[in-house]
């Protein structure tokens, strides 16, 4: 029984564990993917993921590469 | 070759979009023989797995260049530079900002506004940008590692349309001039190399062909030949004068 | 050739590509009937084509050379010939140049204008119809320096709508604060490009320091100056190789500093009091090769000729290569009103007066321009 907050990742609402960190966001999300994330408009650099947890109301942007010219 | 940044590059760049499939997209890489291909950034769909572009190109020793399309202005793109940054640990960042939908023109006051903040923050900035010298003169001002001039339109094929421009900003430039955008075919890519461009960008041309691989192939060559024009420097074509009057005058006192 | 394209910037200074520069090689290079034929073709000519068109076996195709500088001086001028006029303010110098009557050994009256002497000196200048002054001043950078300039300059500003200076190579600051006063152009003539003659002819004073003088138009550029003068004098030593280094120099400052316009003087050593022969003479048909391929080589520059040459001579370039000419001169201080009879500089040829060349210019199909811009497009107020 574990608490959750709410989140908005890429615009979509979510419901996520309360206490998640990133990396483990971009775990459950975006398994096995290349990618960049944004915290409230802030570029989250890979190496602070563990570290930063969400919060209540918290945007995340998630991006990965596609093809492009 | 060319250089930028202290990398020693093939001049011919790849855009990543418009294959039919990444199998297709690697093919194409390959027989092109660039060192570098664009990719651009995307929101993923949380829980849908996506294509890997990066991991085969980046095993074949591809360098990939992010760009910073979607972005509609400065702010947008210095963001989405940052975001690239972080994913692929390069500074490296194609520029481009073209919020017009229909032409895909890029915009000229935001690219430059982009392109001095993005310098400031320590990028390696390639702006794709008009074929306007004056803002070729101010982006390579702002220390922009090179400046990308549109042939003519994105996925337009119609190649150099602003010629007479591109010569202009090829003799003023001290970066490399990257003519981008619009090439159609590989003799667009040679004539590019040839009016002294240091490389081309292919993307549409290449992708959309009925034989990508084959036309990849023909831009390698195109960008060979136009090299090898450049250093032979062959005769241009001359135009007979007439002889005037005050020429004349001239000539006899010189006698 | 290397197959890498190059994309580093500029050195700092022209000194440093100068430095760099195989000299002897420059001046080993030959080229072919089809090098010169390419060059005469060309667009956008290489430096390498410079150098063909300079190239003795070039003065055969000196018909089309004319032709052609012909076709691009119209192409970028019209008709349009600017007039200006040098006006001394001193000939007080520290330098000992062997080539110049104004060289400190030299024992000549010397004189520098006063504010009262200048404006009278100015307004006589005015009324032969000038509206572009060149202010020229020998080397003495106490008695005539920045404060001598900043103070005389300012009594100019409101009667001449361009004001250019020909005097000793002054600092990136100095040139910035002459900007502000109403200084349109600066001219720097390198004299030559070659150390081992420049030694020889610079002797005593400032005008020694070759690499000061060298660098000068690289501070002038950093100024935001609008024009730089860069010119060789013809005869001190191997002109065809000082005019390729000339060439080099223009190239350089233009991609460094896009924004500036240039102009390139090509004088030929005349004789002036206690002066030199030269073991280098140019004879008019070499002189007017060099022209013709600074106007391919670099078609929207100015060129110009002084009144050292002759009056035939300058009538017949004008309506081909020659954009801007001094009229009327008088290179003395005190040569057009305060005192008229002492030592110039070096003596005049063309000695016809400002109207008179006009009036020529007029005949001869051309447009004398007296002034090259409003004042109402808000500079110099």
């Amino acid at each position: 029984m574990s608490e959750h907050i709410e989140i908005y990742l890429n615009g979509d609402r979510l419901q996520v564990s309360k206490g998640m960190d990133l990396l483990q966001l971009q775990q459950q999300y975006a398994a096995g993917q290349q990618v960049a994330i944004a915290l409230n408009s802030a570029v989250m650099p890979r190496r602070c993921w563990p570290e930063q947890r969400l919060q209540m109301q918290d945007q995340v942007l998630m991006f990965n590469l596609v093809a492009g010219g | 070759m060319f250089k930028i940044a202290d990398t020693t590059l093939p001049p011919l760049l790849l855009g990543s979009g418009k294959f039919a499939n990444p199998q297709l997209m690697l093919e194409a890489v390959r027989a092109s023989g660039t060192g570098l291909v664009t990719v651009a950034l995307k929101r993923i769909k949380p829980g849908q797995p996506s294509l890997d572009l990066v991991t085969p190109l980046q095993q074949a020793g591809i360098r990939l260049l992010p760009n910073t399309s979607g972005a509609a202005n400065a702010k947008e793109a210095v963001f989405a530079a940052e975001l690239a940054r972080e994913l692929l640990q390069t500074p490296w960042v194609k520029l481009e900002i073209h919020p017009d939908a229909r032409y895909l023109m890029p915009d000229p006051e935001q690219t430059l506004i982009a392109a001095r903040q993005l310098v400031k923050l320590g990028f390696v900035v390639l702006p794709y940008c008009g074929a306007d010298p004056m803002l070729c003169l101010r982006l390579q001002e702002a220390g922009c590692a090179a400046v990308m001039p549109l042939g003519s339109a994105i996925g337009s094929n119609q190649g150099l349309q602003n010629r007479a421009m591109l010569e202009i900003i090829i003799e003023q430039a001290q970066v490399p001039v990257i003519v981008d955008a619009g090439l159609g075919q590989p003799s667009h890519a040679c004539a590019a190399l040839e009016m002294g461009a240091a490389a081309v960008l292919v993307n549409t041309a290449i992708a959309t062909a009925a034989d990508p691989v084959q036309a990849a192939n023909g831009f390698r060559l195109a960008v060979e030949a136009g090299m090898a024009a450049r250093s032979a420097r062959c005769a241009p074509p001359s135009v007979l004068a007439n002889a005037s009057s005050p020429v004349e005058s001239l000539l006899a006192f010189l006698s | 050739m290397s197959g890498v394209v190059s994309s580093q910037a500029l050195p700092g200074h022209f000194s440093e590509v100068l430095a760099q520069t195989d000299l002897v090689a420059l001046q080993l290079a030959t080229f072919d009937q089809a090098a010169v034929e390419r060059a005469l073709a060309g667009q956008k000519l290489s430096f390498a084509d410079f150098q063909a068109l300079v190239s003795p076996l070039a003065l055969s195709k000196l018909p089309q050379l004319i032709e052609k500088a012909s076709t691009l001086t119209t192409q970028y001028f019209g008709a349009a010939r600017q007039l200006f006029a040098p006006l001394y303010l001193s000939n007080l110098c520290a330098n000992e140049c062997t080539y110049c009557g104004f060289s400190m050994s030299q024992t000549v009256k010397r004189r520098v204008l006063s504010a009262a002497e200048l404006l009278e000196e100015a307004t006589a200048v005015k009324a032969l119809g000038h509206d572009q002054l060149l202010l020229v001043t020998g080397e003495h950078e106490r008695k005539v320096g920045m404060a001598y300039f900043k103070q005389q300059i300012p009594l100019l500003k409101p009667l001449f709508s361009r004001l250019m200076l020909e005097v000793q190579p002054l600092t990136t600051d100095d040139y910035l604060e002459l900007k502000q006063a109403g200084i349109d152009t600066v001219l720097v003539y390198q004299e030559t490009y070659q150390s081992q003659a420049y030694a020889r002819y610079h002797l005593k004073g400032n005008k020694k320091d070759m690499i000061w003088r060298l660098d000068c138009p690289d501070r002038i550029g950093r100024a935001g100056v609008d024009k730089i003068g860069l010119g060789i004098l013809l005869g001190l030593a191997d002109w065809r190789l000082d005019a390729v280094l000339l060439a080099m120099h223009l190239r350089y400052l233009q991609l460094k500093f896009p924004y500036c316009q240039f102009s390139i003087a090509l004088p030929r050593l005349r004789p002036c009091r206690g002066g030199i022969e030269s073991n280098y003479p140019v004879s008019d048909r070499e002189l007017v090769q060099l022209y013709c391929a600074f106007r391919l080589f670099a078609p929207d520059i100015d060129l110009t000729l002084s009144t050292r040459e002759s009056s035939t001579l300058r009538d017949l370039l004008l309506p081909l290569m020659i954009t801007s000419l001094s009229a009327g001169s008088k290179t003395q201080p005190g040569g057009y009103q305060v005192a008229p009879e002492s030592l110039q500089q070096f003596s005049i040829d063309d000695d016809r007066s400002a109207a008179q060349v006009a009036a020529r210019l007029t005949a001869l199909g051309l447009q004398p321009v007296w002034t090259n811009w409003h004042p109402a497009f808000g500079r110099g107020n």
